[in-house]
């Protein structure tokens, strides 16, 4: 379970500060997938950066299962995310001088796993994102979607408790958006938890709770 | 491991890291061949020096002093000083005469204890070229007439001084034998380089000699750093005057009789002997030198002399110019390379950026990253510490070779710099010059390298919050 209470988090803006986050609560049980709707500049990605151990700068408890994240140290914060999340971003974050397998090979290379049995599991990830054969493809001539899917592969790659996707359609056109959510539904039937932040409906419509980050404060649209 | 693989991966796929490489390569090369040209330059200017200096190798060198001390071959000793005696300046003269009259060996007479006087309102110079400047004393004197005399710096040589020490000229003509000979009037001098700013050529300077008013006339001026052969460093000449000893008629009074006496009493007194470097010729020397003081009954002792202070001078004049050139060369080589190695290093982080954002993301810590962007500034860095610390040891073994061929009459390339014998050279002197801004050098380095990925991990985490 994943319980976030009471989380404020102001930013100092020259002489003032800016409540983002105030008294934020939030709860998501196991296997319970979440999307975080929101204008620009309501504090999505705060949320996000808070909930992946980046961001550390607020008040409040924050509990992932039986860690308690509020007071861990950077090293147990990086552990987290290396072990535990799979993290999937707007601008894809790959190393576009490497190729696909490199790139997702870096999310695994701490794992005792022999070189065959690493290649195995991408090889299988590839063909789960449709993009079988790719290894070798250097990065840069991919295209948005198929960018995307690598970035969805490499999160998947570790095997991780949750994946966090932070406007994972917010750079793609309508075509390579749709090859993403079909990795997205799939990915739902086979019971991969999420937390997706984002602002398009048709990415929120492929999640069974939805809520709304207005002024700080959470609002749970589904219910 | 975590932090191997991190490292393997910058330094196989970052490009500006093999731009480093090629830059300092090229640096290297750069250096390399100006170390090779200026050592050859340097060999050159020994073998000059050699040669120049080849009459001073097979000799030994005696020189005459005032009697006051040393060992007296005199017969019988007045009490009176000669030049005080009734026919003292007969007898000195004389001997002068002889002592140069010897084909058993060469007398030279030079020194630098004798000044001249100018009316202070007429000296154009400064305070720099009074005698005594180094010990504080520039103030005029007063002869108790209201008139004010500056006592300032000349040098007195015959003409056997003037050819072995082979000076060179910025402006004018050299001496030439005749300026040694009977006084007629006017006294033909050079002067130092630094009075080219004050007088030219063909000024006459009214001046004082031993009390006596004397109009010289100039003739010349010299190169920078001339000598005296007898002289271990090159400064004292740039500020004095060059006057030569020559020969005065008979007196025509007391007072001219009682100046030459004095005159020639310095001027025997100065004089270095050069004789062959056998127990022979020695002892011949003594003997004749011996007879025509006894003969002459002229009181005199002389003491043998170091004869390596000619090639001393000279070594030590070429090993402190060259020591400067390598010192200016090595802080500006470093300055320019401390620069490209922060500016190849920003290059490198923001080229690197993404992928230590990659890297947070994916859970690597950020100690583990901090860890390898110290190691690979080390390991470059390091290398390029390495070149620095080995070319200024062997910048130094290069002097330390001069000083050895100077001195000790060795050369022995296998003996060229390696860092074990940066310890233990007893000149260890040489080392510091150029090891002192190579140790800064690596120090600053040492620094980037531990400060920079400290900086640059704590703005990549700040970034990536605020991202």
């Amino acid at each position: 379970m994943i319980a976030l209470k009471n989380i404020t988090r102001t930013y100092k803006v020259g002489q003032h500060k800016r409540c983002v986050l105030n008294d934020l609560t939030l709860e998501i049980k196991k296997h319970e997938s979440i999307v975080i709707e929101g204008r620009s500049g309501s504090g999505k990605t705060t949320l996000l950066n808070i909930l992946i151990g980046l961001d550390t700068a607020f008040t409040g408890h924050y509990q992932f299962e039986e860690m308690d994240m509020s007071h861990a140290k950077s090293a147990i914060r990086a552990k987290f995310r290396q072990e535990k999340l799979g993290i999937i971003t707007q601008h894809f974050d790959l190393l576009d001088d490497r190729n696909v397998y490199e790139n997702i090979v870096l999310a695994i290379h701490h794992q005792k796993l022999s070189a065959v049995e690493k290649r195995k599991r991408i090889s299988e990830l590839l063909d789960y994102v449709n993009l079988s054969g790719y290894e070798k493809m250097p990065v840069k001539r991919l295209s948005g979607g198929e960018m995307q899917r690598v970035g969805i592969a490499r999160a998947l790659a570790k095997r991780p408790k949750l994946i966090v996707a932070d406007e994972p359609t917010g750079s793609l056109d309508e075509q390579t958006r749709d090859e993403v959510l079909t990795v997205f539904k799939k990915m739902m039937q086979d019971k991969v938890q999420f937390i997706i932040v984002t602002h398009d409906k048709e990415v929120s419509a492929i999640c069974n709770k939805v809520y709304r980050l207005q002024e700080g404060k959470l609002k749970n649209l589904s219910s | 491991m975590e932090i191997i693989k991190l490292l393997y991966f910058s330094l196989r796929k970052n490009g500006v890291l093999q731009l480093l490489i090629a830059v300092f390569t090229f640096f290297s090369l750069i250096f390399l061949i100006t170390l090779l040209r200026f050592s050859r330059h340097h060999d050159q200017l020994l073998n000059d020096i050699s040669e120049r200096n080849e009459f001073f190798e097979n000799v030994q060198v005696f020189h005459l002093t005032d009697g006051h001390g040393g060992f007296f071959y005199g017969a019988e000793v007045h009490e009176e000083p000669i030049f005080l005696q009734a026919d003292g300046l007969e007898r000195m003269k004389e001997f002068h005469y002889n002592l140069r009259l010897s084909n058993e060996f060469y007398v030279a007479s030079a020194h630098t204890g004798m000044f001249l006087e100018i009316d202070a309102s007429q000296f154009l110079g400064g305070e720099a070229f009074h005698f005594g400047y180094e010990w504080g004393l520039t103030g005029p004197l007063a002869d108790g007439r209201g008139n004010y005399f500056y006592q300032i710096k000349a040098a007195s040589l015959d003409y056997a001084a003037w050819n072995l020490s082979s000076m060179e000229m910025k402006h004018g003509r050299a001496f030439q034998a005749e300026d040694f000979s009977l006084f007629s009037g006017r006294i033909p001098i050079i002067l130092g380089y630094q009075y080219a700013n004050y007088y030219e050529i063909g000024d006459l300077i009214t001046m004082y000699f031993l009390a006596f008013q004397f109009d010289f006339e100039v003739i010349g001026i010299l190169a920078e750093n001339q000598r005296l052969f007898n002289e271990v460093t090159g400064t004292y000449l740039d500020y004095s005057i060059l006057k030569p000893l020559i020969s005065f008629g008979n007196p025509l009074n007391e007072e001219e009789r009682r100046f030459q006496s004095i005159y020639y009493n310095n001027k025997s007194l100065s004089a270095y002997i050069f004789v062959d470097d056998t127990p022979e010729a020695v002892n011949q020397m003594h003997n004749i030198i011996y007879t025509a003081a006894a003969h002459l009954n002229i009181p005199y002792s002389f003491s043998m002399t170091d004869h390596t202070f000619v090639l001393h001078g000279e070594m030590v004049n070429l090993i402190h110019h060259h020591t400067g050139v390598i010192h200016r060369l090595l802080i500006n080589s470093i300055l320019l390379i401390a620069l490209i190695i922060l500016f190849l290093s920003t290059i490198k982080y923001h080229r690197q950026k993404s992928v230590y954002q990659v890297h947070a993301l994916l859970g690597i810590s950020k100690s583990k990253q901090w860890l390898a962007l110290l190691l690979e500034n080390l390991i470059f860095n390091g290398l390029t510490v390495f070149i620095a610390l080995y070319y200024s040891v062997f910048y130094s073994g290069i002097m330390y070779t001069s000083y050895q061929r100077a001195f000790f009459s060795t050369y022995d390339i296998s003996r060229w710099p390696i860092f074990w014998e940066a310890v233990i050279f007893d000149s260890f002197s040489f080392y510091h010059l150029s090891l002192q801004p190579a140790l800064s050098y690596s120090l600053f380095l040492l620094l980037v390298s531990i400060i920079y990925p400290t900086i640059k991990i704590h703005q990549l985490y700040k970034g990536v919050r605020s991202k």
